[in-house]
């Protein structure tokens, strides 16, 4: 029993020698067993309390902006699963307007690539985006860094969260992500009926098998996306002439696809779209309903799924289940007291 | 008490100067047309129309010793070095020396792992101006200013080059012999075909990865030379 003890306590030691030890204790977020293993490497890059709470407090902050009048949550708020209902494009310092629909900030862990032409492919970087860019918050990141460092009250979070040292751009953008991180919605009623614990209603249901026959290759369960960059037919906007992954890659085979958005909170997530055109489902479903109106789309038949009146019900139906209520009033996810 | 110091430093000093001859200094010296770059606030009232003026000139390199018989392409983001022409300090560093090494390696720009990892701090940090926001990627190299040569009104150039994904990978390695004695070495990189390139393109403003940035990047690290001091 000694020898067991003293041997529990070497190995014990030696971990301590080789393993960084966090004192308020790492976690990894809870999910569905059914869903994919995250792509996000929560086995090598953990979170901790401190770390999320101190991004939840600078995600609400509007410090970060360059006049302290726009915070993340000013255009990604809890209660419309973290996107901006109602606007078009985003919204920025001194009443500026974006070119692109804030997106719905939700399971983020499952996502290999951030913003709709996927142009930043790790979430601790994203913040990057938002925080410099002038039609938003129109900071720098140094600048950001600046005010952190002269900020006693920040000073002893970050201490708390990442220890002693100097309070870093990385630091500031890892918190954010780990807070983000943490932002999983899991309980629709699609969930509960998926985990046996409800039943489809039978309109639901007749939305389900619509749905399943020609919206799910691009927005595939459980996640209701693909992950993928796809050309949905939308035609190319004069105004703003965004012609998405294309910027990126380069490559004429992506021009007009943008990020396959979740369904998710769908009923709150509106207008819909990389510019928000469509202010309601209906209007998504009508477009669906026709043929591509750009001639590179591949993700549509050439005449449209043709969806019914009747049909179109019986999606939004089915739709309506993927709304997650209590994701949008989790009070870990509302601003910090 | 003294003795005791005594006995301590004769037991460190094999290590210490073990240490010492592990190392090989690095000094960075930027030229342009034969002459020393030297970086300075923009000023368009007292800078003479036919002088170039280099407002930034800020890039990342990677330089470790190697043996040409087992070459490595491995990169520890902790070895990055951000050379900043505004700060002297950043112009002189040391690297570790194996006891075998006959080559130094050189990176202009940062490797493409390295660019797909998350976060980074120290030199990768992105509080230090040198990582995209618009989109993911490291700046390799960040060269702004005034030229006279320039057809613009405003005669101002300015390059972010950089790009990890291919096919526009914008990082260039060079490998270098160097002598085993070898203590220290002047690494001169030279602006000047870089800007003739540029000149000849008619690219003045560049922020984004690319063909363009490609070629420019080449040049750039083409134009690396090494002296053994």
């Amino acid at each position: 029993m000694k020898t067991k003890l003293l041997l529990i306590l070497w190995a014990g030691w030696l971990i301590s020698f080789t393993t960084t030890i966090h004192p308020s204790g790492f976690f990894i977020p809870q999910y569905p067993s059914s869903w994919p293993k995250p792509i996000y490497d929560f086995e090598n890059k953990p979170l901790s309390i401190a770390t999320v709470e101190l991004g939840r407090k600078l995600f609400y902050d509007p410090f970060l902006s360059k006049d302290s009048s726009i915070s993340c949550a000013s255009c990604h708020l809890s209660y419309t699963a973290f996107t901006h209902t109602d606007h078009p494009l985003s919204h920025g310092i001194y009443d500026s307007v974006g070119h692109r629909n804030a997106p719905s900030l939700v399971n983020l862990a499952w996502s290999s690539h951030f913003m709709w032409d996927g142009a930043i492919h790790q979430l601790d970087l994203q913040a990057l985006a938002p925080i410099n860019d002038p039609g938003e918050m129109g900071e720098t990141t140094a600048g950001v860094v600046a005010k952190l460092q002269a900020s006693p009250p920040y000073r002893q979070l970050f201490a708390a969260a990442f220890g002693k040292g100097s309070i870093s751009g990385a630091w500031m953008l890892t918190a954010l992500a780990h807070f983000q991180l943490t932002l999983i919605s899991s309980n629709a009623k699609y969930d509960r009926v998926k985990a046996g614990k409800e039943l489809f209603s039978s309109q639901e249901q007749a939305g389900y098998t619509l749905f399943q026959a020609n919206c799910a290759t691009c927005h595939a369960e459980p996640l209701f996306t693909n992950g993928q960059f796809e050309n949905n037919g939308i035609a190319l906007s004069p105004e703003l002439k965004d012609l998405g992954r294309f910027s990126v890659s380069q490559s004429r085979e992506d021009s007009l696809k943008f990020k396959v958005p979740t369904l998710r909170n769908n009923y709150y997530t509106k207008p819909y779209m990389h510019d928000g055109r469509y202010k309601s489902i209906r209007q998504v479903l009508q477009h669906y309903s026709k043929g591509p109106m750009n001639p590179h789309c591949t993700s549509l038949p050439k005449n449209g799924f043709a969806f019914s009146p009747k049909e179109q019900v019986d999606l939004i139906a089915f739709l309506n289940t993927l709304n997650d209520s209590t994701f949008l009033f989790n009070p870990a996810f509302s601003f910090p007291n | 008490m003294i003795k005791q110091l005594g006995w301590l430093m004769g037991c460190l000093f094999p290590f210490l100067l073990a240490a010492q001859e592990d190392s090989l200094s690095v000094e960075v010296q930027v030229i342009y047309q034969q002459q020393p770059v030297h970086v300075q606030e923009e000023d368009t009232d007292s800078t003479p129309l036919d002088s170039i003026q280099w407002n930034t000139v800020q890039f990342y390199l990677y330089c470790q010793l190697i043996n040409n018989a087992s070459p490595t392409n491995s990169f520890l983001p902790a070895n990055y070095k951000l050379i900043n022409l505004e700060e002297k300090s950043s112009q002189q560093f040391k690297i570790g020396k194996p006891s075998n090494a006959n080559q130094l390696q050189i990176t202009l720009g940062i490797d493409q792992k390295t660019s797909e990892q998350g976060v980074l701090g120290g030199a990768l940090d992105p509080v230090n101006g040198m990582y995209w926001t618009w989109q993911s990627g490291y700046i390799n190299v960040k060269l702004e200013g005034i030229h006279p040569s320039i057809s613009t009104k405003d005669k101002h150039f300015s390059y972010h080059l950089g790009g990890y994904r291919a096919p526009f990978l914008a990082a260039n390695t060079r490998d270098f012999s160097i002598q085993p004695a070898c203590k220290k070495v002047v690494l001169k990189l030279d602006l000047t075909p870089f800007f003739d390139l540029a000149s000849q393109l008619t690219t003045y403003r560049l922020m984004s990865p690319g063909q363009t940035a490609v070629r420019l990047s080449q040049t750039l690290a083409a134009s690396i030379s090494i002296h053994e001091n």
